[in-house]
């Protein structure tokens, strides 16, 4: 599937992410950070910032709107540098909530408008706010999203007649 | 503008969601990683996280 999305440009460790967005009210520098969060069961568990650099101070906002019309590019955009934050961490989960309640929602519907893209790489949880951690369906509402990166198992033959396992990611298409 | 900014990759608009063609690793990219604002999220997080009972109430 083909998505309309920005390029971007990563650092050398993989977990900061630049790209512009331009739209008719300009052009604005958004900016992606996985942050370090917790270990939880031997996962490690980074959290998704996602923000605007002001380009006078060079500090990071999340609560301006740019409303530069793009928000699906933004988003497609976002959900691509998981994809290559994954690749090089792989094994960790990436954690994701809003500032606001209204960003929460926006991420959800994001997600729910790309889950069959996202579904291929990632195994994605929603915390509902009556259930707890369940498996993300559109059409419902979360308070959070947690994203762990599907691997294909594969058996190996090795010498001596004896099998082993080997993990990969997706096949990236 | 900082030409850096400027994706690699041509014209090309569209991609799949993995295709990392157009990515470009930049050495000089400015470091966010103690940015005020993004540890206050990171917190806020963290104590979201912790209070949501992650683990206890899995499959």
């Amino acid at each position: 599937m083909l998505l309309d999305r920005y390029g971007y440009r990563v650092n050398e460790s993989y977990s900061q992410y630049e790209f512009k967005s331009e739209g008719p009210n300009g052009l604005v520098i958004k900016k992606v950070l996985y942050q370090y969060m917790t270990t939880v069961d031997y996962v490690d568990q980074y959290n998704l910032f996602f923000g605007d650099v002001d380009q006078r101070t060079g500090k990071l906002s999340d609560l301006s709107v740019s409303n530069n019309k793009d928000r699906s590019k933004i988003l497609a955009t976002v959900a691509a540098t998981a994809v290559d934050f994954s690749d090089h961490f792989p094994g960790s989960r990436i954690y994701a909530q809003g500032s606001t309640p209204t960003r929460t929602r926006v991420y959800q519907m994001g997600i729910a408008a790309h889950f069959a893209e996202i579904n291929r790489y990632f195994l994605v949880k929603g915390k509902h706010i009556e259930k707890g951690w369940v498996f993300f369906r559109p059409g419902y509402n979360y308070l959070a999203f947690l994203a762990t990166r599907k691997y294909i198992l594969f058996l190996t033959k090795k010498k001596g007649g004896f099998y082993g396992f080997k993990f990969r990611t997706q096949r990236r298409r | 503008m900082d030409s850096n900014l400027e994706p690699k990759g041509g014209d090309k608009k569209s991609y799949t969601i993995g295709d990392r063609s157009d990515v470009t690793v930049d050495k000089s990219m400015k470091d966010h990683s103690n940015d005020p604002y993004a540890l206050k999220l990171l917190a806020d997080a963290r104590r979201s996280f912790a209070e949501s009972n992650f683990g206890r109430d899995q499959d």
